[in-house]
């Protein structure tokens, strides 16, 4: 024999539904889950990717300024900074950081002669580059723990933009996408 | 289950007490860092602000620097500003209150206390913008403390330039 629900019945269905909805069929192993995730995120964002929002434009056209990126801290635990790297270099700390693109390496001499970068007196290749200028900048020759970075607008006057000598141990990460 | 609640309020007693512990007794790098929250907001002020509320906050800016203090300020692509002792700070804290509004924060504030217990040394990210620009200016400054009286002074500040030509 049938019977049609009541219409409590009805309402104490929706509750078992909301209930698996909100906290699942079994609420401990819920718990443990969200408590994993929050950690992990927690480690994950906090440590490891640190999520940018980068503003300004001096690596347009590359990056653009409102544009959301991460810094990704684990690859410089493997190897060293290399020449076309995107890095984030800190502060005071690394709630605010600069965004640069690393083209100077450690012993390295580095000059701009008519906007051109020369490594040692050797042209650098530069295909990240739309737009050329006219930067003229002395020699600067970078000490056995330096790297030298610079944005990739160069549309901006030299003096107005952010680059130079800059000490390993200011680099925290690279730019993930 | 009952072993379970029992390490839970173990653990909630254990994080009430150390919180209790650290706000009556909070440890030199928690004052200087409040401190420092604090001068940047009394730095601060928009332009909503009427000229009394503007002038008290201004006045409180040099009770954080000691008489004496040395704050040297280079800016990327603004002039450099030097002050010898907190009397031009106090100026400068008034000077800046014509302007349309400005908005001081510290977002990175690092302290190292030395061995003596009497001095401290802060690096800190400053951003700030003033209501008439379009971007933040972002520096890093070198902030001396020193232990006056119960009170945590500032005797010195300097801007730190993490990208150099030389």
């Amino acid at each position: 024999m049938e019977t049609a629900p009541t219409p409590s019945g009805s309402r104490g269905e929706w509750l078992r539904l909301l209930k698996i909805f909100a906290v699942g069929r079994r609420p401990k192993r819920t718990l443990a889950r969200i408590i994993v995730l929050a950690v992990t995120c927690y480690l994950v964002f906090g440590f490891a990717l640190l999520p940018v929002r980068v503003t300004g434009i001096s690596m347009e056209p590359t990056y653009h300024n409102g544009s959301i990126n991460f810094s990704n801290r684990l690859v410089f635990l493997w190897r060293e900074p290399r020449r076309g790297d995107v890095v984030t270099i800190r502060y005071g700390g690394i709630h605010v950081m600069l965004m640069k693109r690393v083209i100077g390496l450690p012993g390295e001499t580095v000059a701009f002669v008519h906007g051109r970068v020369f490594i040692n007196g050797n042209l650098l290749e530069e295909p990240y580059m739309k737009e050329r200028s006219h930067w003229n900048v002395p020699a600067v020759k970078l000490g056995a723990d330096d790297y030298f970075v610079v944005g990739d607008n160069r549309t901006m006057r030299w003096q107005d933009h952010e680059f130079g000598k800059v000490s390993r141990e200011r680099i925290i990460g690279k730019a993930l996408l | 289950m009952r072993t379970f609640v029992r390490v839970a309020a173990g653990l909630l007693l254990v994080a009430a007490g150390l919180w209790v512990w650290r706000t009556f007794f909070p440890s030199p790098e928690a004052v200087i860092h409040q401190r420092l929250e604090k001068l940047a907001r009394n730095a601060s002020f928009s332009a909503g602000e009427g000229t009394v509320a503007r002038a008290i906050s201004a006045q409180r800016v040099p009770g954080f620097f000691a008489p004496q203090v040395d704050v040297i300020l280079d800016f990327p692509g603004r002039p450099k500003h030097t002050f010898a002792d907190r009397e031009r700070v106090a100026e400068a804290a008034m000077a800046s209150r014509q302007g349309m509004g400005l908005s001081v924060k510290f977002p990175d504030i690092n302290v190292v206390v030395n061995g003596d217990r009497k001095s401290a040394t802060a690096d800190v990210t400053l951003q700030a913008r003033l209501a008439e620009d379009k971007e933040d200016i972002i520096q890093e400054l070198q902030i001396t403390f020193q232990k006056t009286n119960d009170d945590w002074l500032i005797t010195r500040v300097q801007s730190v330039r993490p990208l150099t030509l030389q």
